[in-house]
């Protein structure tokens, strides 16, 4: 029942960010839904507690609330970001000529939507010459600069 | 407790000896050694729920596959993202440019946007979600559930990028 129990929380947890996605303020759509999963696997928390106490049950719950928040944002994450999964999106339309699909998503499609997103998260930030990476990307480079020395991956 | 145990054990592994190791830098290789612990560790925790046929049991079990699903998710996100995300690479040829006093170079940018490109269209057809004929793209069976499942997902998270 615990693991029941946190999947309707999950599902309520989707459906309250589909909601507010669609209410202003404008945030981006990532701290929305950190936001409200944060505050419906709090009220999970508390009521697995009260119904099962601290036990497997709870734990498990707790868990597979936490399983099913991260694969949504992942998920959700992907469609918007992944060249792949936006292609899949467009071909669910109809069949496309290949060179169609080339020039529609074209890499000047590619880097202009990534700028966008990243202005909007206020990463970059336009200026009167051209493009300028913000404090907030600047220590975001820092940490995957780091974690890239970590993982071992070929330097750029 | 001896999952939480695992799994830290399983990471310090990879912390301490396997990360020095070239093929560990290989995608096909991190994934593998992620996606054989949890297989194992699934097939583990059901042969005991199998054998003591305990409700606590069976709590422990989904609590541990859940557990190792996130740790290794996780793991695979962050390891990924850092390898090469396309905005990433794109801040820092930004942060490069500046440092250097000059305007950032649009077209090295959209040399790794074609890259890529070509890269995702035979990753799609190798992994059978689209098809290529007489220079046409389509998806199939597969892709057209895969294609579903992101239009509910585009439609829940309300994204507005025309596609």
């Amino acid at each position: 029942m615990a693991v029941v129990l946190a999947g309707v929380y999950a599902a309520v947890a989707i459906v309250l960010h589909a909601v507010w996605c669609r209410l202003p303020p404008a945030l981006p759509s990532v701290p929305k839904y950190v936001m409200v999963a944060a505050l419906t696997g709090s009220i999970l928390v508390v009521q697995l507690l009260l119904t099962y106490g601290l036990n497997s049950a709870t734990l498990a719950g707790v868990l597979v609330y936490g399983l099913l928040i991260e694969l949504y944002l992942f998920m959700a994450t992907l469609i918007f970001s992944s060249v792949s999964a936006i292609w899949v999106r467009r071909l669910r339309r109809g069949s496309a000529r290949l060179e169609a699909m080339r020039e529609l998503y074209s890499p000047t499609w590619m880097v202009n939507s990534r700028m966008e997103r990243l202005v909007s998260g206020d990463l970059i930030v336009k200026t009167d010459r051209g493009y300028r990476v913000t404090p907030k990307g600047l220590q975001m480079i820092q940490t995957f600069g780091r974690l890239r020395t970590f993982f071992r991956h070929a330097p750029r | 407790m001896w999952y939480a145990v695992y799994i830290v054990a399983h990471l310090l592994l990879y912390i301490l000896i396997l990360r020095r190791l070239i093929v560990f830098r290989r995608e096909i290789v991190i994934f593998g050694y992620h996606a054989i612990s949890f297989v194992a560790v699934v097939a583990v925790v059901l042969a005991g729920v199998a054998l003591s046929w305990a409700i606590a049991d069976l709590y422990e079990a989904v609590a541990i596959i859940a557990l190792h699903a996130i740790y290794s998710l996780s793991f695979l996100e962050v390891w990924s993202l850092s390898e090469g995300g396309y905005s990433l690479q794109i801040m820092e040829h930004l942060a490069l440019a500046e440092r250097q006093g000059q305007p950032a170079d649009l077209e090295a940018l959209r040399a790794i946007g074609s890259a890529k490109q070509g890269n995702r269209l035979d990753g799609l057809a190798s992994v059978g979600l689209v098809r290529q004929t007489d220079g046409a793209v389509e998806l199939t069976a597969t892709g057209r559930l895969v294609a579903t499942v992101f239009a509910g997902l585009a439609w829940l998270t309300h994204v507005r990028d025309g596609v």
